[in-house]
């Protein structure tokens, strides 16, 4: 009974984890190439540049009709021939930085590469200077109880002598 | 001095969210054209109305407008009056960009609804709007005496944006 649990189970897991392999390649089937290479290269570029008209998605997640044409293109430049780079100069005289998916270190995009880690290390520093401040003045105040203390115990004797 | 660290983070926040603010103003759709200020680039294709080859010496009576349409796009209809208006009352000649249309449905729908283009490109694959970076439609491109791109409006064009995008280059 419980194996029979077990099984049901393990079904079930694999019932779930078919999503995983539904995941087909259609660009594959429409865009033939003759070597491997090119095929993982167009796969590759993909990925790299975005869809115009959804923004948020690569041309590979986009099923709009100019990503289909941006297929189309790319899948013409690579059979042409032309290098990565030259794909690349290609898309970007006509659709600017905004075709390559992941922005480019520049210097117009240096606040997005590095403002995450400016504001990181404004709040580290201000979080240590807190620490500080407050740890000062908890010295502070052992202090001045020491002193207090200290001439508790005098007057104490003032007012005994007397 | 204490007093001024305290209030840091709080003064941060209000940057911030001057900062998202001032984003929220710009319009996301209108990416800027990388073509700004550059020549219209070189095409060879029909025209709609009949099977001759145009080029770019054809768009010859500039300054000019370049107007991105087809007949699936709804938005196109909407923006068809102000573009007859334009060519009554306008001294700009407006081209058409028949983008990936079929040749037949955008003749007759013309002829429904009017034509306000000197003539019509026929860009079935959408071969010259890729080199202008087109990525919808309406869509429309100032090209001035010189040949080369000024404005582009992705968009329903309307009264406001013309005057306010169009009018200004045309009247310097």
């Amino acid at each position: 009974m419980s194996e029979q649990k077990m099984a049901y189970k393990f079904l079930i897991f694999l019932l779930f984890l078919a999503p995983m392999v539904a995941q087909s390649d259609t660009s594959k089937e429409l865009y033939s190439f003759t070597g491997t290479e090119d095929q993982e290269r167009f796969s590759n570029l993909l990925e790299t540049y975005r869809c115009p008209k959804c923004q948020s998605s690569s041309l590979a997640g986009s099923n709009a009709p100019i990503a289909k044409d941006l297929k189309t293109e790319i899948h013409r430049l690579i059979k042409e021939g032309k290098s990565d780079k030259q794909i690349e100069d290609f898309l970007r005289s006509r659709y600017g930085d905004f075709i390559i998916y992941k922005p480019a270190f520049r210097m117009n995009t240096l606040v997005l590469w590095l403002g995450p880690f400016l504001l990181l290390l404004v709040i580290l520093i201000l979080v240590v200077n807190w620490n500080i401040s407050s740890k000062r003045k908890v010295k502070d105040l052992e202090a001045e109880n020491i002193v207090k203390a200290v001439e508790r115990t005098r007057l104490k004797k003032l007012l005994e002598e007397d | 001095m204490n007093r001024v660290t305290h209030f840091l983070p709080f003064i941060f926040f209000i940057f911030f969210i001057i900062a998202l603010f001032s984003f929220l103003d710009k319009d996301e759709d209108q990416l800027r054209s990388v073509l700004l200020d550059k020549n219209f680039p070189d095409f060879s294709l029909p025209k709609l109305e009949s099977q001759e080859i145009v080029t770019g010496q054809d768009l010859s009576e500039l300054p000019s407008l370049l107007n991105v349409w087809a007949t699936w796009c709804i938005a196109c209809r909407v923006e068809h009056p102000f573009l007859m208006r334009l060519k009554e009352e306008s001294t700009v000649k407006i081209y058409g960009l028949n983008y990936k249309d079929q040749r037949e449905k955008a003749l007759k729908l013309l002829d429904q609804i009017g034509n306000p283009y000197e003539f019509s490109i026929f860009d079935q694959k959408g071969k010259l709007a890729l080199d202008l970076g087109v990525y919808g439609a309406p869509e429309t491109f100032l090209i001035d005496e010189k040949g080369v791109i000024r404005v582009r409006h992705v968009g329903v064009l309307t009264e406001d944006v013309w005057e306010k995008k169009f009018k200004v280059i045309l009247d310097e």
